[in-house]
């Protein structure tokens, strides 16, 4: 047994960490109106953020989960306005089907579109199957859209996308339609359905790494602010009902987090158990999320209502992202279902 | 990342599972808080310590089989699995051992280990008094010094497996104008020495499982001080972290609690609201994230890190989650959960009772969870002390 990851993985995510903490700083985050910066998009995508899980023939590193997982927590830390979540899981998704040949007729567009995505040089956007709306749609060169049992490209001018402003206004969201002429079929009948398993499995367990890292950071914003926050003449920090809010916090994310990982290590592995373990994650994350978001909110007080506070930029990414790829009650239907009706009660490991 | 076990874990899970189902008793014992059960549950650590397998992570010297860590997990993952007897010499395996076995001279070490892994020697805690619950460094029993050893004077209260136990392990003032935590030393003390007086507390199952006891000039000599005098609170603090930390509450109670929960929700059908549905799935979630973090800590003690105060993270996750399992599982069962072992229609639901008032405990005992989310807030996450 072994819970560790690589010093690559590590350095990987030590990298994305330093490149944030430079161009990701809030001052950016609240600049960032459209919800998309190209430039900052590139310089990730420079380091690999674009390309990890894209295979090697198409440019990309051929890695998987396991090597995104945390970067993608240093993501949430920065509450990283880019859809880190559903361009690696488009681009994951669209990388497979052309490996396992799965598309339909030729479409030497798609391995163009697939070596601009990993350059960073185009995104990806892909409609989660829990979700109505797609986010980052108007950022997007091309959607991955599910239509009765069958995924297709769709070429983002060849969409009608109506915008439906949400509380997290950087995550763009949209209502597409679109022809089936105006996409390309990339998957059908038995490929189509792995297909949307792997899309709602991807998209689940990177947005519960995102969580993670945007409840790590409401949990150290908030303890700043106690220790530094004098009522009564001592810091609010010293209060045990502060600090009990902020410990459950602590646990809820702690206990969550392994989670997370084994549900990475469960989807790389192909583990029977990989959609009971990705969504006990995803409804872990969701949870641990929201909590520290409310505790931070509450720790903060009236400053932390404000638009003045940088607060907002974490809990409206929590608000989304807790909800979006299936909310902590939707993903423990399904293990419930595992448990309770399959009788599935073996773990991994 | 491997999150896999080796062919020997594997081989000795097997092991471990076969020596168990060949001899684990069909019928549950009678509780360890009666004279009787007392007596069946030492018989079954003799059982246990004569296969080799009452405290596989000692030493072999001292009756264990040198075990590692993750051998112990899995051990654990399968004694509770088999339903297999609760463990009467738990205070002394997991909360006294450790210290012996890291402050104990040689001659202690080989007196006490061995007749405690049998279960020949039951040990009792002897940490809070009357004035000194969470406010434990406000210890008041005091030792003086005499010739050869030392006379305690004073009360211990809550003193698990007192009422019927030979031996107490507890913490005692040995300078009277020393304050909190300094100038206390750690004694082990016979609980039929003279002056001593152990009245049993019943609990709220109606079973004395915790004691006070009285010390009216009591003799202890020299060699049962454990580690130096006036270190007492360091050398008690190492046990209360390992209780706190992975030795005392191991995942595996909770995933076998986890899984009969969910059976009984399957077995219910129809009969189970949606929402104690939900319940139960986190429940069961919650009891695979501890097991995870465990694995967690595993692998990152192997690779030279200690576990510190982040293991009161893990004694506020499993006492909430033992609590939430066997509230769920007494929702589920509606009146009937309330029934007792002994109600014709209780059948073995009556186990459920029996481990949501033992679950009720877990939150106070070790350190209540508020003294727990103190010390997270404190030297985790580095917020002030309070004024």
């Amino acid at each position: 047994m072994d819970f560790s990851f690589t010093v690559e993985q590590h350095d990987f995510a030590a990298a994305v960490a330093e490149l944030l903490r430079t161009h990701c700083t809030p001052e950016h985050v609240r600049a960032t109106k459209s919800g998309f910066d190209r430039d900052r998009w590139k310089r990730l995508a420079d380091i690999g953020m674009a390309s990890v899980c894209v295979p090697e023939p198409h440019g990309g590193l051929g890695g998987d989960d396991l090597d995104l997982l945390l970067a993608v927590e240093e993501c949430g830390s920065a509450a990283l306005p880019e859809p880190v979540v559903e361009s690696t899981t488009a681009a994951t998704a669209l990388g497979a089907a052309m490996e396992s040949g799965a598309r339909d007729g030729g479409h030497a567009d798609h391995a163009v579109l697939l070596a601009r995505a990993a350059e960073g040089d185009a995104l990806l956007t892909v409609s989660a199957p829990t979700d109505p709306y797609v986010a980052a749609a108007d950022h997007a060169a091309a959607l991955l859209l599910e239509r009765e049992g069958a995924w297709y490209v769709v070429d983002r001018d060849r969409a009608a996308l109506t915008p439906q402003p949400s509380v997290d206004a950087p995550r763009t969201l949209f209502t597409v339609e679109w022809d089936s002429d105006g996409g390309t079929l990339i998957a059908r009948g038995e490929a189509a359905r792995a297909m949307s398993a792997a899309v709602l499995n991807r998209g689940a367990l990177l947005s519960g790494a995102y969580l993670l890292g945007a409840a790590r950071r409401l949990i150290e914003m908030s303890v700043s602010y106690a220790k530094d926050r004098i009522q009564f003449g001592r810091p609010i920090g010293s209060f045990q009902a502060v600090k009990h809010h902020l410990a459950d916090a602590f646990v809820a994310v702690e206990f969550a987090r392994p989670q997370v990982w084994r549900a990475g290590y469960s989807l790389t592995s192909g583990a029977a158990t990989a959609d009971r373990d990705v969504s006990a994650a995803k409804a872990s994350a969701s949870a641990a999320a929201e909590r520290a978001a409310a505790v931070a909110l509450q720790v903060h007080g009236a400053i932390g209502y404000t638009h003045e506070s940088d607060l907002h930029l974490w809990l409206t990414k929590v608000w989304a992202l807790s909800r979006a790829w299936g909310n902590a009650e939707w993903h423990r239907g399904r293990v419930a279902s595992s448990l309770i009706d399959q009788r599935l009660t073996a773990r991994l490991p | 990342m491997d999150l896999s076990f080796t062919p020997s874990e594997r081989e000795f899970r097997a092991e471990v599972r076969a020596w168990l189902a060949a001899n684990v008793p069909p019928e549950p014992l009678p509780s360890f808080d009666t004279a009787e059960g007392f007596r069946r549950h030492q018989d079954w650590e003799a059982l246990l310590a004569d296969a080799g397998w009452s405290v596989i992570t000692w030493p072999t010297e001292y009756g264990g089989r040198d075990a590692s860590l993750m051998e112990w997990l899995v051990f654990e993952e399968e004694y509770y699995r088999a339903g297999a007897p609760a463990r009467v010499s738990q205070n002394g395996i997991f909360l006294l051992a450790p210290s012996l076995l890291e402050f104990g001279t040689e001659e202690q070490k080989r007196r006490f280990l061995p007749p405690m892994g049998r279960g020949e020697e039951i040990w009792a805690q002897g940490w809070s008094e009357p004035e000194a619950g969470s406010d434990l460094a406000n210890i008041r029993s005091r030792a003086e010094r005499v010739t050869g050893g030392w006379r305690l004077t004073g009360q211990k209260i809550w003193s698990s497996r007192a009422a019927f136990g030979h031996w107490l392990f507890g913490i005692f003032r040995t300078d009277p104008d020393s304050r909190r935590h300094r100038g206390l030393t750690y004694f082990l003390v016979p609980l039929d020495a003279p002056g001593v007086t152990v009245r049993g507390i019943p609990q709220l199952d109606g079973l004395p499982g915790f004691a006070e006891v009285f010390f009216d000039d009591v003799f202890v000599p020299d060699d049962q001080v454990l580690g130096e005098v006036g270190r007492g609170w360091y050398v008690a603090m190492s046990t209360t972290g390992s209780e706190r930390g992975l030795t005392l509450r191991s995942p595996g109670r909770f995933l076998a609690t986890a899984d009969r929960l969910a059976a009984l929700v399957s077995d219910l059908g129809d009969g189970a609201a949606p929402t104690l549905r939900d319940r139960a799935a986190q429940a069961w979630i919650d009891a695979d994230a501890y097991r995870l973090y465990t694995f967690h800590t595993e692998s990152r003690m192997r690779a030279g890190a200690q576990i510190g105060a982040e293991s009161s993270a893990n004694k506020i996750f499993w006492s909430e989650l033992d609590r939430a399992l066997h509230r769920i599982a007494l929702d589920l069962l509606g009146t009937r959960g309330t029934l007792t072992a002994q109600a014709p229609d209780a059948a073995e639901y009556g186990r459920w009772l029996d481990g949501f008032l033992f679950a009720l405990a877990g939150p106070i005992y070790g350190g209540t969870n508020e003294i727990q989310r103190n010390i997270i807030a404190e030297r985790v996450l580095g917020l002030p002390k309070e004024a």
